[in-house]
């Protein structure tokens, strides 16, 4: 393959890595914008959700024989609400008895990170198991080549796509627009930014801040898992897939502003753009280098990030 | 007759942040072993001023003079060296260590320039510890721990841990507030003892106080330098009166 | 005086262990020692000044792999690539840090993190001499100091408990010197420091290079000690190892890293008998620690009656 088609497919590539990265580092932005907290185990959220959308639908094919679009679709209900429901129970156990505390929740979500991980490892295994897409025919994509003098339209070979892929980018983003709805115009919504402008007023108004708290954590963890169901058809399901996540999340966060959700999903679609190309033309880890350094310094040089405002000296 | 260099001269100085203009263009000079007291009504930027002063804050404008010294762009750490000592509003102690080591922390900085052996050192220290403990009434409770002790007494605590300094310049924002009523009369004696070996610039809302120990009043209102005296030219300022009472000036009984 | 006596007493409970313990526990020991080097580094930051790292691993691989490349591609006997691991580590640690130091809070955390993992990629990028994640072995021919052989287990116990005797003694004196108490200062109240004088920066900094270089230390001399280096003692699993045993043991405590060490080392050898899982273990006691014993053991011990302890 050529260059330009080459750069097109990184490209498209990259575009999946950013839907799912923007949905899980949504998720990421909202309980530092609200709770104001570090959840080191977001990435473990998203394994969760990887792994139990491989649980729901082998289960189900096993069981009632169901074919690979139920599971996925069964994954997809109910993958999410379980996830969150262990993050809530995190939240009420271990997070609101140290009083959201920053340095004794990174530590105690480090603790999470571990037992998560390790209790995966131990019920699901070392290895890597697939999950079947509902759909996924493929979908080659037109190049324009000069034959005999003229352009026509020429379908290199292996220059294409699939349907689930594309399917995995209109919904993560149809999901980021139901987020945005769900805060900008409903009650939910405003509550929870009230809570996130000013805790103590919200509390004074009536608003139940750890009900709230609660809620934003476990809506952050169902994004992340969210993000998984979506991806797992394409990357296989594994006990330490939240790392990569956790990274690039926080990556993506923070160079959008800590707290941000909008600039986290511009940061997203350019980190995970550029993430893709640098992986499929360099070596991932060089790729990998060069993102964790830039994340430094832009806190150490500019910590508001792109989007966010820098605070009063 | 020559010129003394006043200890403190600020020219134009001021700040504003975002929209909002805390200190505007205020000029005040304050001379060695004088006793200054800095009042105005709530918000009129006298804890900015001080802020200023001491660098918690860097100003929008204007300039800075210690002992004749330009300070202006010198961080704070920097300042407090040059020997001035600074006590918040809002108490700031080491609450979890004990009276004694918060008096030893702020003497073995201002010792750090001298030379002086460790033994001779550890002699010192305890020596001023000794001493500014005994000037504000805490030698007792030397073993305590800060946040074991009543706020007045923090606050105590806080003077102590200034005057172990032996500053040029103490600065005191609102030093009397939470003292009880004997503690506030040895204050005014302290700060009238102190200003013989240093100056004073205290920020006060407690008015007997400030007539009793300030040898000069500036009051800021709005920001603004309003008025500037001894204690009976203050009292009498018509336009003191009006922007603290908020009453017509029309109307103050003499 | 009594702070003296425990230290000295501590110390020579290490010495006759050699001689009352069997073989296992004495080579698990003189790791153990090692690695509560390393915990006393990170205490350094974390206990006593304040500083939440994420990213000590940085140094003890700067220590590690300044050694161990330095006998393994440069052929430099034992000495002299001691030498360079301090002094590589203590540059990392003063150019991370400085810029580190920009940061606060949150932030610092993640940047540190952000290093530390930044130097974990170039060991497995750099891994056609570092062999990445499989790491390499040092030949024991190398690993010979002052004519002795260091993997003969009683001399390497005994350059263990040298190096750990060393630093607790050093960096005893260290927290309890002017410079010790102005870190307890930042830690307590920093803006208060600040307004006394204190070049807070500056102080952290220093503080900053002292861990890394102790660090590096404990790096090295499990290098040259253990013949091995390999690409996990980088990873941020050898970060958050040290906050695990400084957090235990008690931070801002001399004898809590050692406390911390021992114990946890005992529980993963305990739980990895049990299952693969042991990582578990290590998840639970971070949680339980920071829920309910957050001044950790000898910080407990502390609060609650034995005041005079360093």
């Amino acid at each position: 393959m050529e260059f330009g088609p080459h750069l097109v497919l990184a490209l498209l590539e990259g575009s999946i890595t950013a839907a799912v990265l923007a949905l899980t580092a949504a998720g990421l932005a909202l309980v530092f914008g609200i709770l104001r907290v570090v959840n080191v185990a977001h990435g473990e959220f998203f394994m969760l959700g990887a792994v139990l959308a491989w649980f729901i639908s082998t289960t189900l094919a096993e069981a009632f024989g169901a074919g690979p679009a139920i599971g996925f679709v069964a994954a997809l209900l109910l993958a999410p609400p379980a996830t969150a429901l262990v993050a809530i129970a995190a939240d009420r156990l271990v997070l609101r008895r140290i009083g959201y505390d920053p340095e004794r929740t990174i530590v105690a979500t480090i603790g999470l990170l571990y037992v998560l991980q390790q209790a995966t490892l131990m019920s699901f295994g070392p290895e890597a198991r697939p999950v079947e897409p509902p759909f996924n025919t493929r979908i080659a994509l037109p190049w324009p080549e000069r034959v005999d003098g003229s352009w026509a339209l020429g379908w290199p070979w292996g220059f294409g796509t699939t349907s689930y892929k594309l399917f995995v980018i209109v919904a993560a983003v149809a999901v980021l627009v139901g987020l945005w709805l769900l805060l900008r115009h409903t009650r939910l919504g405003l509550i929870m930014r009230a809570t996130e402008q000013d805790r103590d007023m919200a509390r004074a108004f009536g608003i139940p801040v750890t009900r709230v708290y609660a809620l934003v954590f476990g809506l952050g963890a169902a994004l992340a898992a969210l993000g998984a169901v979506l991806v797992v058809p394409i990357q296989q399901a594994h006990y330490l897939m939240g790392g990569d996540p956790l990274l690039l999340s926080f990556i993506v966060v923070i160079i959008g502003g800590l707290g941000s959700v909008g600039g986290t999903v511009v940061a997203a679609v350019l980190i995970g753009l550029t993430d893709g190309v640098v992986s499929v033309f360099f070596s991932a880890t060089l790729a990998k280098i060069i993102a964790t350094l830039l994340v430094a310094m832009v806190l150490v040089f500019r910590p508001q990030g792109l989007f966010g405002k820098a605070s009063a000296r | 007759m020559a010129t003394v260099t006043p200890v403190l001269q600020t020219r134009g100085l001021s700040k504003s942040f975002g929209g909002v203009d805390a200190v505007r263009d205020v000029d005040l000079t304050v001379s060695e072993h004088e006793v200054r007291a800095l009042i105005g009504p709530n918000g009129a930027g006298k804890s900015t001023f001080t802020g200023l002063v001491v660098g918690r804050f860097a100003p929008s404008a204007g300039s800075i003079r210690f002992d004749g010294r330009d300070i202006t762009a010198l961080p704070a750490h920097e300042r407090i060296r040059l020997g001035i000592a600074y006590t918040f509003q809002i108490t700031s102690v080491f609450a979890e260590l004990s009276v004694r080591e918060n008096v030893a922390l702020a003497v073995r900085r201002a010792l750090a320039t001298l030379n002086l052996g460790r033994r001779g050192r550890h002699r010192e220290v305890r020596r001023r510890v000794d001493g500014a403990l005994a000037q504000v009434g805490l030698d007792e409770r030397a073993e305590a721990i800060a946040s074991d002790m009543a706020y007045g007494h923090q606050r105590l605590l806080e003077i102590a841990m200034g005057l172990a300094q032996a500053p040029r310049l103490f600065i005191m924002d609102e030093p009397t507030q939470g003292l009880a009523l004997d503690e506030i009369e040895r204050f005014v004696d302290l700060v009238k003892r102190l200003s013989a070996s240093t100056t004073i610039l205290l920020i006060e809302h407690n008015m007997p106080v400030v007539m009793r120990c300030a040898d000069r009043i500036s009051v800021l209102e709005s920001g603004r330098l309003l008025a500037e005296g001894t204690p009976g030219q203050i009292r009498a300022d018509e336009a003191v009166q009006a922007a603290y009472l908020g009453r017509d000036v029309g109307s103050v009984a003499s | 005086m009594k702070a003296w006596l425990l230290h000295l007493g501590v110390l020579a409970l290490l010495v006759l262990a050699w001689f009352v313990l069997p073989p296992y526990h004495t080579g698990n020991l003189a790791r153990i020692l090692v690695l509560a080097v390393y915990a006393q580094g990170f205490n350094l930051v974390f206990g006593y000044a304040g500083l939440l790292s994420l990213g000590h691993a940085l140094f003890f691989a700067a220590g590690l792999y300044g050694l161990g490349l330095s006998i393994q591609q440069f052929g430099l006997p034992a000495l002299p690539a001691i030498g360079v691991a301090l002094f590589f580590s203590a540059a990392v640690a003063a150019v991370t840090g400085y810029l580190a130091l920009r940061t606060r809070g949150v932030a610092f955390m993640i940047v540190t993190l952000m290093f530390a993992q930044t130097g974990y990629l170039v060991v497995l990028y750099a891994g056609t001499w570092t062999r990445g994640d499989e790491g390499f072995v040092i030949a024991r021919a190398a690993r010979t100091l002052f004519g002795l052989d260091l993997a003969d287990e009683r001399i390497r116990y005994f350059a263990a408990l040298t190096l750990f005797a060393i630093v607790f003694l050093s960096l005893a004196a260290l927290v309890s010197s002017g410079f010790g108490r102005s870190l307890v200062a930042i830690r307590e109240n920093e803006e208060r420091a600040r307004l006394l004088g204190y070049d807070v920066q500056r102080i952290k900094w220093r503080a900053i290079i002292v861990s890394g270089v102790v660090s590096g230390a404990a790096g090295a001399a499990y290098a040259l000690l253990f013949g091995y280096a390999g690409a996990t003692f980088a990873s941020v699993q050898y970060s958050i190892l040290p906050l695990l045993w400084v957090l235990l043991g008690g931070p801002g405590t001399t004898i809590g890293p050692l406390i911390g060490t021992v114990f946890m080392f005992y529980l993963v050898d305990f739980a990895s008998e049990i299952t693969d899982a042991y990582l578990l273990l290590v998840g639970l006691a971070l949680i339980a620690l920071t829920l309910f014993l957050p001044r950790g053991i000898a910080g407990e011990l502390r609060r609650r009656g034995l005041t005079w302890l360093p």
